[in-house]
């Protein structure tokens, strides 16, 4: 689930995470209320994240990653609807087989809400996106614990990493750990991490910590960017609107 | 069990969301952190423990295959069913927004599928139950029917939505045995933690926390009753109209092959409970496709709510018995 | 500067960490605290900045005695770097944690943006402002730890193991950097090589206890005495065999 190059991921920082977060929700808004036949009226939707990834040059490799573990859920799904649906449907002048275009049309849309999530997380920084995140009122504190559950993930995914190794170098016919050993395995972990919370903690004491003061920084909406975010909302809903 | 975007409509997306917004609210308010900080980098600590544990998969006996860890019982018994519903938010956004494991309009039915259940419904359950029994029947109990909601939830919010074109009989006999055995596997899993945990670390062993409020259930009830009128009246235009649809065999149903399949067909049809929630009827009929969407929306809220109180009504009945 | 006198402090657990322990620096001073795993380096050093409190015994710093009142002042004065580096880096960019004492000060931006580029300047770790600290090396790590206490002004630099699992080159920049720093410093370290070129005085400890207290070359030299208390020879004073 998590994949080792995110660790070397270039995030592109030069457009508004406040931005950025607004077209994106409007984005998969506009997509998810689309109908299950909608796949011709979705194909320009394609514009944006594609567009986005040419002109912000984002990390293809990521968004491989992303599609492909997405395979398996899309393809249930996607198999399902050529199973239940069995009618045909009127498509310009032929009548087709309406299982078929439920399948695309779940596939695309599928495909096009995860790339615009990506996209998100590719063109926003943590620590911008946290600032996005309290000007839309997100409290505080659930803001600040974002930023310190994404600080720790990484160290911890490599501890897991080493634990998992080490197990596997002394036990190489397994090809999983063992329950009563994975029990403390895991166990020490979470030891591990209250002995690490317990330093975190008072590595903030000793700063002066406290949850008010905690200082995240809040980019500043410049006219351009406004106009921008404010335009490209309303493309997508008036884009919306016209096609239905 | 993660809802990705394209499952769910933009109201019952939005509801969900207004859902998690309010118990979280409500839990953070609950928390009181001012009162006690050391919470807050424990929270956030435990967040990225929960990535790491679900990277060490286990053998599970006598199958050859392997699991791994949820997490969300485990947080639940650790922190509290307040901090750990917060923990299991930011847990789940960052998957979402990462990983794209989970849509970001579906987080707020993520939330509520695997963070509220397990934190208000089967830890409250597993507290009642390690009263009376060890810590490995209450877990699995508690994770079995914190999934088991999920599970179901996960069918009603995607039957609700109406996207996807999947019998309610059908799509329930497929999520729920599997979520019976994830969750047998998850209790099983999160036992094992805690009684190393307990064993090593006695102080470390979970506190039991101040009784539920009744706020919380009545609060996610609310959310679903309201999630399940708004979706009907969302889709009393119902799609692709001007696709014109165009009926062939007159079913759209895949005939049931098994005689367990029939059975609850029949019964599902005796009852006339839950029609298919895109009960496809002539072009004529829309007005029926509205009751039949709207009462089945409704029907499935409640059903879901029956399921929230039933540790409550459980809890009441000892008490008096 | 720090008096530290018949202190005595027990875990929760019951351990005895520190038993009767007393001691005083000067300002400008250098320190380095040696003892074997578990002697009560650490416990030490996490009583000198108030985050445990000893059930007896009293500490005075810079002519303040530690208490409640005056534990916020105190820990403005003395500057505490961990010994895992990612325990103290918390925040999204090496710049926002150098900043984050400051910031929770309530100091203007303006103030803070010269005090974290001058801090940073120090460490010589400007051109890491904008990294986030999980993607640092160890030895860079490092060197934010120390820019983001010395952002905070403190008299005093208390270091916990400040060398452990650095690369020479990494190890010799820290050496450098601490020569220079004109703070009065108190460093625990296994790295005896570092107390030798660092600190002029060096307190050796047992069991929670001192048992040498004086100048670095007058113990590390004496071979007998490191060995029974788990430490040997500093390398450079190690003859080849």
């Amino acid at each position: 689930m998590i994949y080792p190059h995110m660790l070397n991921i270039v995030q592109r920082r030069n457009i508004h995470p406040l931005s950025t977060l607004i077209i994106t929700f409007t984005y998969i808004f506009v997509v998810a209320s689309f109908h299950s036949y909608a796949f011709i009226e979705m194909i320009p939707l394609s514009l944006y994240p594609i567009a986005m990834i040419i002109f912000c040059r984002l990390s293809i490799r990521h968004i491989k990653h992303v599609l492909i573990a997405s395979l398996p859920f899309a393809t249930v799904i996607g198999v399902s609807q050529l199973l239940f649906i069995d009618e045909h449907i009127l498509f310009f002048h032929w009548y087709i087989e309406a299982r078929w275009m439920a399948f695309s049309t779940f596939v695309l849309k599928n495909t096009l809400a995860i790339l615009a999530a990506t996209v998100l997380f590719l063109t926003t920084p943590i620590e911008q996106l946290a600032g996005a995140l309290l000007s839309l009122r997100i409290p505080r504190f659930l803001v600040i614990q974002l930023l310190l559950t994404h600080r720790y993930i990484f160290l911890f995914l490599e501890e897991a990493k080493r634990l998992r190794e080490a197990y596997m170098l002394r036990a190489p016919r397994h090809r999983a750990i063992k329950l009563s050993v994975w029990g403390s395995l895991v166990g020490h972990l979470l030891l591990r991490t209250f002995d690490r919370a317990e330093r975190v903690y008072e590595a903030m004491t000793l700063r002066g910590f406290s949850i008010q003061h905690m200082h995240i920084k809040i980019k500043r909406w410049t006219t351009e960017e406004m106009i921008y975010t404010y335009v490209t909302v309303i493309l997508f809903i008036v884009y919306r609107l016209v096609v239905i | 069990m993660h809802m990705a975007d394209a499952l769910i409509s933009p109201t019952v997306g939005m509801a969900m969301w207004g859902a998690t917004a309010g118990i979280a609210g409500y839990s953070l308010k609950k928390l009181n952190i001012e009162a006690d900080e050391k919470k807050l980098p424990l929270m956030g600590v435990l967040g990225a423990f929960v990535f790491a544990a679900q990277m060490i998969n286990f053998a599970i006996p006598g199958t050859g295959s392997s699991g791994h860890l949820g997490g969300g019982l485990l947080l639940a018994v650790l922190l509290g069913p307040y901090a750990a519903f917060l923990t299991l938010s930011v847990v789940l956004f960052i998957q979402a927004l990462f990983f794209a494991d989970g849509g970001l309009l579906a987080f707020g039915c993520n939330v509520l599928n695997l963070g509220f259940y397990t934190c208000f419904i089967a830890y409250p359950l597993y507290k009642q139950l390690i009263r009376r029994t060890n810590i490995w029947f209450a877990s699995i109990i508690a994770a079995v029917v914190g999934l088991q909601l999920g599970a179901f939830s996960v069918v009603v919010q995607t039957l609700l939505s109406g996207k996807v074109e999947l019998p309610f009989t059908t799509f329930t006999l497929f999520m729920q045995p599997i979520h019976l055995a994830i969750g047998i596997v998850e209790g099983i899993a999160t036992a094992t933690v805690i009684s190393f945990v307990t064993k090593t670390k006695p102080e470390l062993s979970p506190t039991i926390e101040a009784p539920m409020n009744r706020l919380i259930g009545t609060l996610g009830l609310l959310a679903l009753i309201i999630g399940g009128i708004f979706s009907s009246i969302a889709s009393s235009k119902p799609d692709g109209l001007e696709w014109s649809i165009f009926h062939t065999i007159g079913t759209d149903e895949l005939h049931a092959t098994t005689a367990i399949h029939h059975a609850f067909e029949r019964l599902q049809q005796s009852l006339a409970l839950l029609p298919d929630y895109n009960l496809k009827s002539g072009g004529a009929s829309i007005g029926w496709l509205d009751i039949g969407t709207s009462i089945s929306g409704i029907i499935g809220a409640f059903i879901v709510a029956v399921a929230i109180m039933a540790p409550y009504i459980i809890k009441k009945w000892r008490r008096e018995a | 500067m720090i008096s530290v006198s018949n202190v005595f402090y027990v875990y929760p657990d019951g351990h005895e960490a520190i038993r009767d322990l007393s001691f005083s620096v000067q300002k400008g001073e250098s320190i380095g605290i040696i003892g074997a795993n578990g002697a009560g380096k650490s416990t030490l050093l996490k009583l000198l900045v108030g985050l445990y409190t000893p059930q007896s015994g009293c500490i005075v710093i810079d002519n303040m005695r530690m208490s409640k009142q005056t534990l916020r002042h105190i820990r403005q004065i003395v500057g505490f770097t961990f010994q895992q580096a990612d325990d103290q880096l918390f925040m999204p960019t090496v710049y926002d944690d150098v900043a984050f004492a400051l910031r929770n000060d309530g100091i203007n931006e303006n103030e803070v943006n010269q005090r974290v580029a001058n801090a940073l300047t120090i460490v010589g770790a400007m051109h890491l402002k904008d990294r986030p600290p999980y993607r640092l090396s160890e030895g860079e790590k490092r060197l934010v730890t120390i820019a983001t206490v010395l952002a905070m002004k403190p008299k005093i630099l208390l270091m916990d193991e400040p060398t452990a699992a650095l690369d020479p080159k990494a190890r010799r920049t820290l050496i450098h950097l601490v020569q220079e720093l004109p703070h009065t410093k108190i460093v625990t370290t296994h790295d005896l090589d570092f107390v030798l070129e660092c600190c002029e005085r060096t307190i050796v400890l047992a069991n929670g206890t001192i048992v040498y207290d004086g100048p670095t070359e007058n113990v590390l030299t004496n071979e007998p005495f490191l060995h029974e208390h788990h430490l040997e020879l500093p390398l450079m004073l190690q003859k080849k065999k």
